[in-house]
């Protein structure tokens, strides 16, 4: 076996930071910093949703707003979104209202936003995992944590959580994965690649055990949030 | 008996035993777990979740305060931390109302739209706010914690359901301290004791 | 709750405490709060820097490019300032392009780094007539509590302080990651400072908060570089300023100048 370009083991993740509750008018927010992306999200609401028509008499509806910095990617990307911006908002959004209890919340609006200040792959997954702590940190009902991340292959091994340079090699597959946890359910799935059934499915599998690391790591970041001894503190 | 208090998270088993259900609770083939992130709040045979943060759900009764957002002709728009704003006839009143006047009022009903009566136009004074969930550690036991933040901070303070807080204080900075300091640690054991404690030691 | 009444309430408070001469933290009418930089924090930038005056946080984060030179001027570089007051700064802020608000802003503090003839635009002429680099400034709000325009402008000069100069191929292409020795040519000796005033019932604050900002019916931002006035720029409402006002921003300004110029650099 091989190491990887950044020395990483194949099931091994980058390095995460999380912060929660750093923006100060927003009801739930998440910095986080997941290998050289930096994500942040917030979550408000219920709002009213305006125009009214656009209003659900079941449920909230969820306005998942993906968004990158100009400065994010190598070349300066134009503020005003594009398409690739707007299918990763509509998945994502829906995503994310599978966990939350939308249906408390009829005639009303989640609004989500997700803006990527520095990008290297991986960055929808890592999006959707602040979005969901996000959505914790506001308060909201929600039925479990959306935990997503990127498993495929690069220079022939089966590996977790791609960096840009391995999704740039001749043979990656980069399969964007979500689930709801702790039931397992996925929730997103995207692939890119030329692979076979087996390896496939193989590739799914690695992207739940890599899931599982993200939803430990969001639980205990929400703990962290809430010592329950110690001084108290400002 | 009370099980220790831990924090849990959103879709956390908490148990697969038969108990009553309380707030922020689901049940999923047979095992309960928690709708939210919050202080668990589990005895013998009963389960509740506390909610950290979250929305205000009105509710029939509710004691609340509003700010008026807007004047209209035929009367008030006023803001309750809800999701939709009131709306409050001018023919109800006797008193004219003016944009930022705050008030104190009761939910009157709470479907598709809320309704409020009983309103009081409250003196001028300061607001503050805070998430509506953390009203009944501010409040406290028989009202205990907010009569050690009236009594020590020489305040005169009125606390809504919905997470607006009106207050008259001769130590505004140290009131609004103690009740940062209430909000951070709420999840905390002891907080009444700890801050009765922290503001007789700033007086003192 | 919407943001409006937490204006509403917040302005009464800031105009409460100023009838009485004071203001709610604590500070002088003429005192910044607390400036905290932060540069080369966003890796996929060409520069960077995170600033916090208070509670309002600004990154600006600077991206080379290639273009053509205007016709005007063949043999100069070029700078785009854009400034972004996103949702996630401020709640009510509405999805699509930005406000005119932010708009505003962003010209402003643009036009205090522009007239200081800070940049030296010869200097990213790569083939005269043909490519020259054009600096792409790109400022986001990332949260909201007053002075934006002073925050982007300290956010934009910082990173373009810190910012080094890309390697080019031998067509005169950009390499991506790549960066000289070289830092962006800029003249030190003209480093100019953004100084934005509201009035709120008749009083000159420096450095508002959200509720003073509220409050006011008036701004005035001045460009201050050195003993050199750069730039001018009323804005707010419907306020006025009379002349005398503006002659004691421009002393103020320049009695701060020195203080502020320290925590920045």
């Amino acid at each position: 076996m091989t190491t990887r370009l950044d020395n990483r083991k194949v099931d091994e993740l980058r390095k995460i930071k999380i912060e929660l509750g750093v923006s100060k008018n927003a009801e739930g927010s998440c910095y986080l910093e997941w290998g050289k992306n930096i994500v942040i999200a917030t979550v408000n609401g219920p709002k009213p949703v305006f125009p009214r028509h656009l209003a659900d008499p079941q449920k909230a509806v969820v306005d998942y707003k993906y968004r990158m910095a100009c400065f994010s990617v190598s070349e300066r990307k134009s503020p005003v979104p594009g398409k690739r911006d707007k299918e990763i908002s509509l998945v994502s959004g829906n995503a994310l209202e599978s966990a939350i209890m939308v249906e408390q919340f009829p005639n009303t609006l989640i609004d989500v936003n997700v803006l990527i200040l520095s990008a290297d792959a991986g960055t929808r997954v890592a999006a959707l995992t602040a979005a969901s702590l996000a959505a914790a940190d506001a308060g909201l009902p929600m039925r479990g944590m959306i935990s997503a991340v990127a498993a495929g292959r690069a220079n022939e091994q089966l590996v977790l959580d791609l960096t840009k340079d391995e999704e740039d090699t001749a043979d990656a597959v980069d399969m964007a994965c979500a689930f709801l946890m702790p039931q397992k359910e996925i929730v997103l799935l995207q692939m890119d690649g030329f692979v076979k059934k087996e390896d496939c499915s193989k590739i799914l599998e690695n992207a739940l055990i890599g899931a599982e690391k993200i939803y430990d790591i969001q639980k205990k970041a929400l703990l962290e949030k809430y010592p329950l001894e110690g001084e108290i503190q400002l | 008996m009370n099980t220790t208090k831990r924090i849990v998270t959103p879709g956390e088993l908490i148990t697969d035993k038969r108990k009553k259900l309380g707030d922020h609770i689901y049940i999923r083939e047979n095992k309960i777990y928690s709708g939210v992130l919050g202080i668990l709040n589990e005895t013998d045979d009963y389960v509740s979740v506390v909610a950290l943060n979250g929305p205000y759900l009105p509710r029939i009764g509710d004691g609340i305060i509003g700010v008026v957002k807007n004047v209209t002709q035929v009367g008030y728009v006023i803001d309750i931390k809800t999701n939709q704003d009131c709306f409050f006839p001018k023919s109800l009143l006797t008193k004219e109302l003016v944009k930022g006047q705050v008030l104190f009022a009761r939910i009157k009903s709470a479907d598709d739209s809320v309704d409020l009566e009983n309103i009081n136009i409250l003196p001028k004074g300061n607001l503050l706010s805070v998430s509506s969930v953390k009203v009944p550690r501010i409040i406290g036991k028989n009202e205990s914690m907010l009569n050690i933040l009236k009594n020590n901070t020489d305040s005169n303070i009125l606390v809504g359901k919905n997470g607006w807080i009106w207050y008259v204080s001769k130590n505004p900075a140290l009131l609004e301290n103690a009740i940062n300091l209430i909000i951070n640690n709420s999840q905390k054991s002891n907080l009444t004791n700890t801050i009765e404690e922290y503001l007789k030691k700033i007086k003192g | 709750m919407s943001n409006d009444t937490l204006k509403i309430i917040n302005a009464e408070k800031a105009k409460t405490y100023i009838a009485q001469k004071k203001r709610e933290d604590g500070r002088d009418f003429l005192d910044h709060r607390p400036i905290d930089v932060k540069v080369n924090v966003i890796n996929s930038a060409d520069g960077s820097a995170w600033v916090k005056i208070g509670n309002t946080e600004i990154i600006a984060g600077i991206k080379f490019g290639i273009s053509t030179p205007y016709p005007d001027s063949p043999n100069q570089g070029s700078m785009v300032f854009n400034l972004e007051v996103t949702n996630i700064a401020s709640p009510d802020v509405e999805t699509g392009p930005p406000s005119i608000e932010a708009m505003e802003f962003g010209r402003i503090a643009d036009r205090v780094i522009r007239s200081a003839e800070f940049m030296d635009f010869d200097k990213l002429c790569v083939v005269p007539g043909e490519k020259v680099l054009t600096v792409f400034v790109d400022c986001y709000a990332i949260n909201a509590d007053g002075n934006l325009i002073d925050a982007a402008q300290f956010a934009a000069l910082s990173a373009i302080l810190n910012c080094k100069m890309p390697k080019l191929d031998e067509n005169n292409n950009i390499i991506y990651k790549e960066y000289t020795d070289q830092l962006l040519p800029v003249n030190k000796k003209n480093l100019p400072l953004s100084f934005t005033f509201y009035k709120v019932d008749g009083q000159l604050l420096l450095d508002a908060t959200d509720g003073e900002e509220y409050a006011a019916n008036a701004r005035f931002t001045l460009g201050i570089c050195n003993d050199v006035v750069v730039a001018y720029h009323k804005g707010g409402d419907s306020g006025t300023f009379t002349i005398d006002e503006i002659n004691t921003m421009m002393d103020i300004a320049s009695s701060k100048y020195n203080e502020i110029k320290k925590k920045l650099l």
